[in-house]
């Protein structure tokens, strides 16, 4: 899960809070930077503002760095070089579940993929991906 | 004397490109004036001049050089190759109809059954038939999908989280069909219902018991076709 996505969700979690609030609170003019890193799909975020969030957050700041390496490009390179190489992949959810099969395709919000044992597709959620392999 | 530009050229032991390179008339030109076509009046003199002749010893319409003779046997020596009919499939052709099938919710196994036998088996030709036939489904499904006015609008919102290409076409194929699908949320919940619509952000369901819900996509992990949904009822 790229760093944008779990930064979502530590917002939901945290009741919803707000970029332009967080931005204030950890001493940022405007909340670009922030929004930056959540739109983004490329690796982004400098040391120093993932470090302030993390703090903000309540989270270590290893949890954030790790989320940064894995952003949504890493991913569409996995799911594609599977794609042409018609290779089994293995999702991790936020869910705590694990789906593995073959991707029929990808977008830029969802994965289609052929799960082991299932007759149907499933249509999974990049943002619900915490990890692969 | 005239002679032709290609037998000045030979007498010098050059090649077409040190001739070119000598005289500054292209090389795809003095080609060209070898196989016959008439020299340009520019060109003459530049030739003349590096090849020691005067441009009138030069003929302005070559005849064609003549082509050198195969060695004999050459061609027999070659191992003879089984004819495309009977050549086996490639593994790129093979993977390239996996992959087509897979866009269509087959999976490789079902492939197999309609093929009759496995895929590795097929001959080149015989695939190609088979790829051929595939890639017109999905060009049909395509045209389907953008005949139809719900589906033929694609929007790209601008949260990664939002309804994208394909995604939108299964949504609205599913729709369409009226299944039911099965919701997995974040937190496991699980929620059954026909898609009523969506939204770049948001699918819309009615559930068995009449109840409409609207999901929020962020909220959602993953989704499919219930068990047993797309069969008729």
């Amino acid at each position: 899960m790229s760093l944008g996505d779990h930064l979502r969700f530590l917002r939901a979690m945290k009741g919803g809070v707000g970029t332009a609030t967080i931005a204030r609170a950890i001493g940022l003019e405007r909340p670009w930077p922030i929004n930056e890193i959540e739109v983004r799909y490329r690796e982004t975020g400098a040391d120093e503002l993932v470090g302030r969030l993390a703090e903000y957050l309540s989270r270590p700041v290893e949890e954030l760095f790790w989320h940064r390496e894995r952003s949504r490009t890493m991913l569409t390179r996995h799911i594609q070089h599977a794609l042409q190489h018609a290779q089994p992949i293995v999702l991790h959810l936020r869910s705590g579940e694990t789906l593995s099969g073959l991707p029929a395709w990808w977008d830029l919000g969802s994965i289609g993929l052929v799960v082991e044992g299932e007759a149907q597709l499933t249509v999974v959620q990049r943002h619900a991906v915490i990890d692969w392999g | 004397m005239q002679q032709d530009l290609w037998r000045l050229r030979q007498e010098k032991q050059w090649t077409v490109n040190e001739l070119a390179a000598q005289s500054g008339v292209p090389a795809l030109s003095i080609y060209e004036y070898e196989q016959g076509r008439a020299v340009r009046s520019a060109d003459l003199p530049k030739l003349a001049q590096v090849l020691g002749v005067r441009p009138e010893e030069i003929k302005t319409q070559s005849a064609p050089k003549p082509r050198k003779a195969r060695p004999a046997g050459r061609t027999a020596a070659r191992p003879a190759s089984p004819a495309p009919e009977l050549q086996p499939a490639t593994t790129t052709q093979v993977q390239h109809l996996v992959a087509l099938s897979i866009r269509l919710g087959e999976s490789r196994e079902h492939l197999e059954e309609k093929v009759g036998q496995p895929l590795d088996r097929l001959t080149r030709v015989e695939i190609s038939r088979w790829l051929t036939d595939y890639a017109a489904a999905i060009k049909e499904r395509k045209a389907q999908i953008a005949a139809d006015p719900a589906g033929a609008k694609r929007w790209r919102a601008h949260l990664p989280e939002g309804v994208d290409g394909y995604e939108l076409t299964y949504l609205t194929e599913q729709r369409k069909a009226g299944h039911p699908v099965t919701f997995t949320l974040f937190d496991g919940q699980r929620l059954t219902g026909r898609i009523l619509g969506f939204g770049p952000y948001s699918i819309t369901i009615r559930t068995d018991s009449g109840t409409e819900t609207t999901l929020q996509k962020l909220a959602i992990a993953y989704y499919a076709v219930a068990a047993g949904g797309d069969e008729p009822t």
